[in-house]
């Protein structure tokens, strides 16, 4: 794929978020055309904006006492890219960044909603994006969260995560004829720890437990849970918990980072593309090497891709500071 | 539909309280934020800017009498953790090469809402934005929107602190912060403060006044202060009537806010 000549693409970050965003960008325009520009909005989710600018920045300022002539603070700013999809793409309704970490692009749905929930727009597309910087990969190094090696969520062997970098995008509009809908959010805080999960798994529980009842779901009624499933130690223990114990044992879960590794900002958008894929393809990916699996981990881990009839699915985020998301999305309008 | 101000609060160095960051000079008090009711084991490692959030916060929940164990919350910053990520990248080139781990936990832009969390036992819903130009716009639309989905009360935080060397070369403004607590109710004594309305693209019929403590004008959460001394003189001059403030623009997306009683 190319890139286009006169959009200004400062940073990889904005680089990979236009590869992105020209794959949805036919419909953003079917619904500025339907909708009106100003009734379109969008919200981006972002852990680190561009980052890596500033990094080659500082480090060009430490060797030759001057920052680039190119730099500018504006292109790492973390509405950068959202601003530069508006202006190219041309919706002219309100345009926000979510960064909540980890959970950046799941909670970009629930802003989402709120706008049009208020009346402001139609339609609003969600987005998610992060690009690899030196700063994220050397950090997970230091809380000894990263693993050398491809990570293998809910594996009895898992050593840690895989910073990934990609963007994802979806167009949420108002009373669409769709292949899906989110049914269904849950938000909360584990109040615990700035970058442990809560061992039990209580705010992911609690995230779950508000998103079945947002959607007027019972736990029975989801056939397949997208999980956080970042690969390490403390996280897939918890949150296996916590699924256990709001779902069950025998719901299918699987963690699609063993496929993506974990895309940060951008892991809850494509998570939820991940998911709303199952339900358009009645199919549930497999977890890859996940066997021997761990005993502390009691929930269903597919190890094949597997026909299913779902009806309603959950993709879970979860990030630093305890924030949780859960996202309920179904075939059909409720 | 109208929101209520049941309070507010902000912090810049040497300016504590709303007070005393509307006052015409800063005083020799409050160089740094006060934590009082923050662990100082949970604050150790985080920011200037996480440590002003907290501060103002506090402020507001004290002046409205919300219960920060329960109210939802929506952070923002256009430029967050940027001073801890310049001194992660000074590790980088210093010493062993390696990052501090207290330091990466602490670097993330929703540290603020994170601390506040964990601090005051809050397992409801944070949420923590960046808008360039447009942060307290955007705090604020989040802010109506949960409000207008049925929430009661919002705790709204903005701030940005001042930038780390050699980022400060480019541009450069001072640290502040402000906070206000929103609900859909007037307070159980009385009238609230303010009430804000109209939250739209409509043109800004008050002028920002011209005078603000050194460098602020280049804050990206000027508006804030602008919304806060709004909210003041609304509190001071109930026959005053409704007027329209404006909270910044980007390209052609720009917001406004009614203030009045």
């Amino acid at each position: 794929m190319a890139l286009p000549d006169d959009v200004p693409l400062p940073t990889r970050q904005h680089r990979l978020g236009w590869l992105g965003f020209e794959q949805i960008a036919g419909q953003v325009q079917d619904a500025i055309a339907r909708w009106g520009a100003d009734r379109v909005g969008a919200v981006v989710g972002t852990s680190t904006g561009g980052i890596e600018i500033s990094e080659r920045a500082f480090f060009e300022w430490r060797e030759t006492g001057s920052l680039p002539a190119e730099y500018s603070l504006d292109d790492h700013a973390f509405h950068s890219l959202a601003r530069t999809l508006r202006s190219a793409a041309g919706w002219r309704g309100p345009t926000s960044v979510v960064s909540t970490a980890c959970s950046s692009s799941a909670k970009a749905f629930s802003s989402a909603r709120r706008l049009m929930r208020s009346g402001r727009c139609d339609a609003v597309l969600v987005g998610g994006v992060d690009s690899l910087a030196l700063t994220t990969v050397r950090g997970f190094h230091s809380l000894s969260a990263a693993s050398d090696t491809p990570c293998r969520p809910f594996s009895g062997e898992r050593r840690g995560m895989n910073v990934g970098e990609g963007a994802a995008y979806l167009l949420l509009e108002r009373d669409a004829d769709a292949p899906a809908y989110l049914a269904g959010i849950g938000e909360s805080n584990d109040a615990l720890h700035m970058s442990a999960p809560d061992p039990e798994g209580n705010g992911a529980a609690a995230a779950m437990e508000l998103a079945l009842a947002d959607a007027g779901l019972q736990p029975a009624d989801i056939g397949y849970v997208n999980a956080h499933g970042t690969g390490t130690l403390r996280n897939d223990v918890a949150e296996s918990r916590a699924i256990a114990r709001v779902l069950g044992c025998t719901t299918p879960v699987v963690s699609t980072k063993s496929y993506t590794g974990h895309m940060l900002g951008a892991a809850g958008a494509t998570e939820a593309v991940f998911a709303l894929e199952s339900l358009r393809r009645q199919w549930i990916p497999a977890n890859l090497e996940v066997a021997p699996l761990d005993p502390e981990i009691t929930i269903s881990l597919p190890e094949q891709p597997q026909a299913a009839a779902l009806e309603h699915v959950l993709s879970n985020s979860f990030a630093f500071g305890g924030n949780n998301i859960s996202l309920a999305f179904s075939r059909s309008a409720r | 539909m109208s929101w209520a101000v049941l309070g507010q609060g902000a912090w810049m160095p040497n300016r504590v309280g709303v007070s005393g960051v509307l006052a015409e000079f800063a005083s020799d008090d409050g160089e740094r934020p006060d934590l009082t009711g923050y662990p100082s084991r949970l604050m150790r490692g985080t920011s200037t800017l996480t440590r002003m959030c907290a501060a103002v916060a506090r402020q507001a929940l004290h002046a409205s009498g919300a219960d920060g164990a329960t109210i939802p919350a929506v952070f923002a910053s256009a430029n967050g953790e940027l001073n801890i990520a310049i001194d992660q990248l000074t590790m980088m080139v210093t010493g062993d090469g390696k990052i501090s781990p207290a330091r990466f936990k602490n670097s993330v832009h929703n540290t603020s809402a994170g601390i506040f969390s964990i601090a005051h036992g809050n397992k409801g819903m944070t949420t923590s934005l960046a808008g360039g130009p447009l942060t307290v716009a955007h705090a604020l639309l989040e802010a109506f929107g949960i409000l207008d989905d049925g929430g009661s009360q919002v705790l709204v935080v903005v701030g940005d602190e001042s930038l780390p060397e050699p980022l400060s070369q480019l541009k450069q403004w001072p640290s502040f912060a402000a906070a206000w607590v929103l609900g859909r109710e007037a307070p159980d004594d009385g009238t609230p403060r303010a009430r804000l309305s109209g939250l739209s693209a409509t043109p800004a019929d008050t002028p920002v006044p011209a005078s603000l403590p050194d460098g602020l004008q280049h804050h990206p959460c000027v508006p804030g202060y602008h919304l806060m001394a709004a909210i003041d003189r609304a509190e001071r001059e109930a026959s005053a009537g409704s007027k329209r403030l404006g909270l910044g623009s980007d390209d052609d997306e720009f917001w406004s806010v009614a203030v009045g009683r």
